[in-house]
């Protein structure tokens, strides 16, 4: 259950003329709801959700919007991130499309010929098991490690494509943060599709991510030794990616920073963190937009709070939401998961029924 | 709430004038040369200044001096946070009554009852112990091959060493060792010491991850807790009914995946924890370095987050009876310790009657000039 509380203004500030004009999505943390505000933070349009969305999601040009909902009782409900239905509304909410996998986890990425890539969670060989690096020795949940797999499936509901971790990743580069058990291995809770075809992952226990050559399966690079329990990957201009490193589970000061690595000699070219550097710090969740204007979108997840910021690292939009929520882990929060802009001329906005 | 949003609060943002305790509390913003008195409104009421940066460390102590190490602008031991030097005693005007300079001296300094003063020395163990300290990141010792301990040094008013716990012969490795996440150089970190009443002694030592009470005539481990419970702990109490209290600062938690702060008070005989407080978000409180938990003549816990630079009154039913957050922002020029900051390491409150503030007077007006940028009124 949602309850609105009273706070001054949800926008705190905005700059006018530096802002990228359009809409926010984004949804409280387990809510059964998502909502599109324009820039003032007023809630134009609203999506009620059969089922709460474990991570991102993503209106399409039709105005339908796509998500992965959380089932409640599934094999894998009581892992983090747990998915296991991608689900398609259209605007007024009425299911569209559905399809399940109860082991499908975090993220998923719509390509354009509306084909959909998601990340599930594979039962890793016992043989792989023993070659697979980190975490605390003999904590495999009843034995078990799980890995992740990626599968593509057609609008049909045919898998038409499917990798697997155990199969293509280097096990001596993607090892487990030495604080965390061996139930999984890598978690990828973030997947991005490139200009060329091939496929972004961000894998979050092992501190790392790769870019994944399609046809083949190989791994094309491994980016390891920044990263700290990360996500939201993404292809920008110029070929480099972008992410949101959370900084969990690190020996410094905790806070998270937004960074872009240039691919070619994996160097990172622009990062933001706060002046104030603890102050910026989402241990869990987290995402990274850029805009058509060279903004970044920055959803600050565990603080309720959603930032846009020029390539100079000046704040020029600040919401943070005012819908609060109870979560066992979380407490009485206004976590939010995931944020995205949408300029008007979006096809997905016309002729559209509006809140006002 | 955090981010940018946060650091738009200054000032006292709460103050409930029933359930908070009357007084005055001592802020010593990280990293600078100074240290405030302010009353319950943030105005500053008195301020001493420091020649050189101190320690993580400053108190006022029962006579009305402030006791705090003086930092070196090299520490004996690099990776040491903490790492201070000379010891000073000032009066309420400043002037030095007692000075002890100890290069290897870190953290805290701890004024016992009977004159003498205690604190932890970081000491380099002998090599061949080394294969049998556990935990920490593999090949992490300082230069490939030195893990430091602590021991605890006590001398006289006069500056003679007269009692010297060794750290690497009282501590068993097989129990204490380290999280995973920290460095192999920095075996035991203590970054807090208590006199018990009975006259043994209470430390908190940071990577091991452990309280631990001390005979302090036999220097046995009498007690110990925290393996499992709490991580990288700050600020250990006795507070009475056979309880003691820490802040867990609580990064580096095995298999937790969002980190969060608390204070815990556990029953030293039961080993439960009798009492916690955690913000109702539990992710929106949290500190991984310094921070502070002191418990109030009235019953309240005074709770310092360090690096959002804020400070709390909490009943014991927790609720929110003061808060404050410290206006001042500075830069460390530490590589490890970036950006524009307001940290404050851990900050005390005392009552109005305190006996030391006793002939000691209380004007605002004397900082009139502070004020108008710090104080009340001023945000």
């Amino acid at each position: 259950m949602i309850t609105k509380e009273k706070e001054p203004r949800p926008l705190l500030y905005r700059n006018p003329i530096r802002e990228f004009k359009g809409y926010t999505l984004f949804s409280p943390l387990e809510s059964k709801e998502a909502y599109l505000i324009d820039l003032k933070g007023r809630i134009a349009h609203k999506w009620s959700l059969p089922l709460a969305a474990s991570y991102n999601m993503e209106i399409l040009e039709n105005g339908n919007l796509l998500y992965m909902g959380k089932v409640e009782d599934g094999p894998m409900s009581d892992f983090e991130g747990c998915g296991g239905k991608l689900i398609e509304l259209d605007w007024d909410s009425n299911p569209v499309w559905e399809y399940t996998d109860p082991y499908m986890h975090h993220t998923f990425y719509r390509r354009r010929n509306g084909n959909i890539l998601f990340a599930k969670w594979v039962k890793t060989p016992d043989e792989a098991i023993n070659s697979i690096k980190g975490g605390i020795e003999g904590t495999e949940k009843d034995g078990i490690m799980w890995s992740d797999a990626i599968i593509e499936v057609d609008k049909y509901g045919y898998v038409v494509y499917q990798w697997k971790a155990y199969e293509h990743l280097d096990r001596e580069k993607h090892i487990i943060c030495p604080l965390d058990h061996r139930t999984e291995w890598t978690r990828a809770n973030s997947i991005y599709e490139k200009e060329n075809g091939n496929i972004l992952v961000n894998f979050m226990m092992t501190h790392s991510a790769a870019e994944i050559e399609k046809e083949t399966g190989k791994v094309l690079w491994d980016f390891t030794g920044e990263l700290a329990h990360a996500h939201s990957i993404s292809e920008v201009a110029g070929g480099n990616f972008m992410l949101f490193d959370n900084g969990l589970h690190t020996i410094y000061i905790g806070f998270s920073r937004i960074i872009e690595v240039d691919p070619r000699s994996m160097k990172i070219v622009w990062e933001y963190k706060e002046d104030s550097i603890a102050s910026f710090y989402s241990s869990i969740l987290g995402g990274c937009q850029r805009l058509g204007n060279g903004n970044t979108l920055i959803c600050d997840s565990s603080n309720g709070r959603i930032v846009e910021v020029t390539p100079e690292k000046e704040v020029i939009w600040e919401y943070v939401s005012p819908y609060y929520h109870d979560h066992n882990l979380y407490g009485h929060s206004n976590i939010i998961i995931d944020a995205k802009r949408y300029p008007p001329e979006y096809p997905a906005f016309k002729d559209k029924d509006w809140l006002f | 709430m955090s981010g940018t949003a946060l650091t738009r609060k200054f000032g006292v943002t709460k103050y409930d004038k029933k359930k908070a305790l009357n007084g005055y509390t001592l802020l010593a913003p990280l990293w600078n040369k100074f240290a405030w008195l302010i009353d319950m409104e943030g105005n500053i009421v008195h301020k001493w200044t420091f020649n050189k940066r101190p320690g993580d460390f400053t108190e006022l102590l029962p006579n009305g001096n402030l006791l705090y190490p003086e930092r070196f602008p090299t520490p004996k031991v690099m990776f040491l946070g903490g790492c201070g030097c000379d010891l000073l005693e000032v009066n309420w005007d400043n002037k030095v009554v007692w000075k002890h300079i100890d290069g290897e001296q870190h953290h805290i300094v701890r004024r016992l009852r009977n004159g003498n003063t205690v604190y932890p020395v970081v000491k380099e163990i002998p090599h061949n112990l080394n294969s049998k300290v556990k935990g920490g990141i593999p090949g992490s010792e300082e230069n490939g091959q030195s893990i430091f301990g602590d021991n605890l040094r006590e001398v006289n008013p006069d500056g003679e060493i007269v009692w010297e716990w060794v750290g690497h012969e009282r501590l068993d490795l097989d129990v204490f060792s380290i999280c995973p996440m920290e460095p192999r150089a920095d075996w035991v970190h203590t970054n807090s010491i208590v006199e018990m009443p009975d006259g043994d002694l209470l430390i908190c030592c940071r990577n091991i991850d452990s309280l631990i009470i001390i005979d302090k005539k036999t220097g046995d481990v009498k007690w110990h807790w925290g393996k499992g419970h709490i991580k990288h702990a700050h600020m250990v109490s006795y507070v009475g009914d056979g309880n003691v209290m820490c802040y867990d600062n609580g990064p580096h938690r095995e298999n937790i995946l969002v980190d969060y702060s608390r204070v815990v008070i556990v029953n030293i005989e039961t080993k439960k924890i009798v009492w916690e407080y955690v913000d109702e978000a539990p992710q929106n409180h949290f500190s991984l370095i310094n921070c502070g938990a002191q418990k109030l003549p009235n019953g309240n816990i005074f709770i310092t987050e360090s690096t959002k630079g804020r400070i709390i009154e909490v009943t014991p039913e927790k609720e929110i009876v003061w808060e404050y957050y410290n206006p001042f922002y500075n830069t460390t020029g530490l590589e490890t310790q970036p950006g524009w900051n307001s940290w404050v390491h851990r900050a005390y409150r005392y009552p109005v009657d305190y006996s030391g503030f006793e002939g000691k007077e209380f004007n605002p007006v004397d900082y009139r000039e502070y004020n108008k940028i710090y104080g009340s009124g001023a945000f």
